[in-house]
């Protein structure tokens, strides 16, 4: 039951995407971190390549987004997460040889990535996670060099020196107090000394920017993430409005684990496991049915609100989009409930079409791609 | 009826009026005296009364008249009785008499009482006129804007007063400390408020924490082995394009 349960989670990952190996320092030449320099190129030397990158540090994944030479892009993904093993010299050999990623620090063994979340199912285990509700976790101890390690292991060594990179962070919290301040200083300093010039980014904004290029950069883009859900309203490029939720697909996983009486982690399988929205069957495709319309209520309930409440709003002339974006918006019919739930809302501003992000998955991390390509134009 | 009424007069004048003699009329330096039949005061009552009844538009019957004398007797009476009060009542009237001035002087007493109760109750509301008035002149003064304006000061001025060196005695240091603890919850309530109204919190410096990642220890991994799982985006060249337009660009 379990490995069946792995083996549908690890083909979710690899079936709808192409997975392309290569060596993860790829073919431009590493810079060292101390080789900073305050100047930055347009491309690299060797592949006329565009620099700059983009990071989504997510609570559940983190992704890469970075340029190639033909124009496309390459995204790298990781689940943010760990696990603690006993481990010997055969383990370790024997990681290696199936490409799983490990750490061994202070006589333990430590596996990265996800991994860790296929072998703590297999293990009836709990992944601990380095984030929490979008931030860096102050509960877990070993948080920060476990993150520091995955997000050197997707984003790799800067193609030049000082190389932009722009960040995904979260918004103030209409619901929770979040010490933002904090952990974008963290990661600030965590990626200047990897030896990128690090620029925060607002996770909303970010889905705005990959999402919303045929309209300007004008709608409302919301990434409904691990942790949190994200919200932005921007105009021509400009956010105007930014917050997020502490509610995100973990807060649905928690709470389906507590009705049904099951782990968090059996409520992670059982809705990556192909539940339609549309058409749950069987009681516990209902409790994730309604989390899911609970969670989408609430965050349109929010945005509602804060249309009313807040100030120097822009008046927009014309119908906007929404974009959803984010892991949490891959489950079948998201998007359908989504509309559904809306056309129950009276909605402050006219909005002219629902969509899911094109890549919902990459959005965010595209999105700072885009806003760190640009700033180095 | 009138013979009837006469007697009842006769009798009542009879009964409270005294005899004095002559002799001590002329004691008291009298010469004369006035005298009226009782005949004569009946005849002046029902004459009283007739004309009384005229002068409201009634033309009285034998009953009202009759009804008018008995009323006036009991006049008479009762101020005959005037010198020795319910000397000429029954008991039983005199209990009822009794209990029903003690009903109302309960009566009186619980008015007295009511009085009292709206009094303080007239009071409160005053003042709870007063301090809505003072919570509306607040809320209308303190915009959320000039009330985290205020919080803002507050929290600095905290702040200052705890990065004070502590030159007096060992108790200085803790309050101090206490006091940086009071400022840094002042921030946090002031952040949670800025969030509730919809005001961004105060623009902070960003923290500089490279310094956490100055001494990365040596671990042991397979991280330079492993590869990374990639997969293909889509371009974002398009939106490349319409940032670059919208900044000017071409």
């Amino acid at each position: 039951m379990e490995s069946d349960q792995v083996k549908n989670i690890s083909d979710g990952t690899t079936s709808t995407d192409e997975v392309v190996s290569q060596d993860f320092v790829g073919s431009v030449e590493p810079v060292e971190p101390s080789d900073v320099a305050s100047s930055v190129s347009m491309s690299t030397p060797q592949t006329n390549v565009a620099v700059g990158k983009g990071l989504d540090i997510g609570t559940a994944n983190i992704l890469t987004a970075l340029r190639d030479a033909d124009g496309g892009i390459t995204i790298r993904r990781e689940r943010n997460a760990f696990l603690d093993i006993d481990g010997d010299v055969h383990s370790r050999s024997m990681l290696t040889r199936l490409n799983v990623p490990y750490v061994v620090r202070e006589d333990r063994m430590y596996v990265i990535g996800g991994a860790a979340f296929e072998l703590a199912n297999i293990f009836g285990r709990a992944t601990r996670r380095p984030m929490h509700d979008g931030l860096i976790s102050p509960a877990e101890v070993d948080a920060l060099p476990m993150v520091q390690l995955i997000i050197q292991k997707t984003l790799g060594e800067p193609a030049v020196p000082n190389e932009p990179v722009y960040f995904s962070v979260p918004a103030e919290s209409v619901d929770c107090d979040n010490n933002i301040i904090y952990h974008q200083g963290l990661f600030s300093g965590m990626l200047s000394k990897l030896g990128y010039a690090p620029t925060p980014m607002n996770e909303g904004h970010a889905v705005t920017f990959a999402e919303l290029a045929a309209q300007d950069f004008t709608g409302i883009g919301i990434s409904f993430g691990g942790g949190m859900v994200n919200c932005c309203v921007s105009y021509k490029t400009i956010p105007a409005l930014t917050f997020s939720i502490a509610r995100g697909g973990d807060w649905i996983d928690s709470n389906v684990g507590n009705v049904l009486g099951i782990p968090s982690s059996k409520a992670t399988y059982l809705k990556e496991g192909g539940i339609d929205l549309r058409n749950p069957k069987g009681r516990e495709e209902e409790a994730v049915v309604i989390y899911y319309r609970n969670l989408i209520t609430y965050t349109l309930d929010n945005i509602k609100n804060r249309f009313v409440e807040g100030r120097d709003m822009p008046n927009f002339n014309e119908p906007v989009d929404i974009v959803c974006a984010g892991g949490t918006t891959m489950i079948n019919g998201f998007i359908e409930v989504f509309r559904e739930e809306f056309s129950k809302q009276k909605f402050p501003i006219p909005v002219s079409n629902i969509r899911l992000g094109e890549e919902p998955l990459n959005s965010v991390c595209k999105g700072c791609l885009v806003a760190a390509i640009s700033s180095a134009d | 009826m009138s013979n009837e009424f006469h007697t009842d007069v006769r009798d009542e004048l009879a009964s409270r009026s005294t005899k004095t003699s002559v002799n001590e009329l002329r004691d008291r330096g009298m010469k004369t005296v006035r005298v009226i039949r009782s005949s004569q005061i009946l005849s002046l009552i029902e004459s009283a009364v007739d004309r009384a009844l005229v002068e409201h538009g009634l033309i009285p019957t034998d009953g009202d008249r009759a009804a008018v004398v008995a009323s006036s007797q009991g006049f008479l009476r009762q101020m005959a009785n005037g010198e020795q009060p319910m000397g000429g009542i029954d008991p039983e009237q005199q209990r009822r008499l009794l209990e029903a001035e003690a009903e109302a002087e309960a009566l009186k007493h619980q008015l007295a009482e009511r009085e009292a109760e709206l009094s303080q109750a007239e009071a409160r509301s005053a003042e709870l006129d007063a301090e809505l008035r003072v919570l509306h002149q607040r809320a209308e003064a303190a915009a959320p804007d000039t009330l985290l304006e205020e919080l803002k000061a507050l929290r600095s001025d905290i702040q200052g007063v705890a990065t004070q060196p502590a030159g007096g005695p060992a108790g200085e240091g803790e309050l101090n400390d206490k006091i940086a603890d009071l400022g840094k919850e002042l921030g946090k309530e002031l952040a949670r408020i800025g969030r509730k109204v919809g005001i961004a919190p105060a623009e902070e410096a960003p923290a500089d924490m490279s310094a956490l990642f100055n001494e990365v220890p040596e671990l042991e991994s397979n991280l330079d082995t492993v590869a990374p799982k990639e997969t293909k985006g889509t371009d974002v060249e398009e939106a490349l394009k319409r940032m670059k337009s919208l900044k000017g660009g071409n």
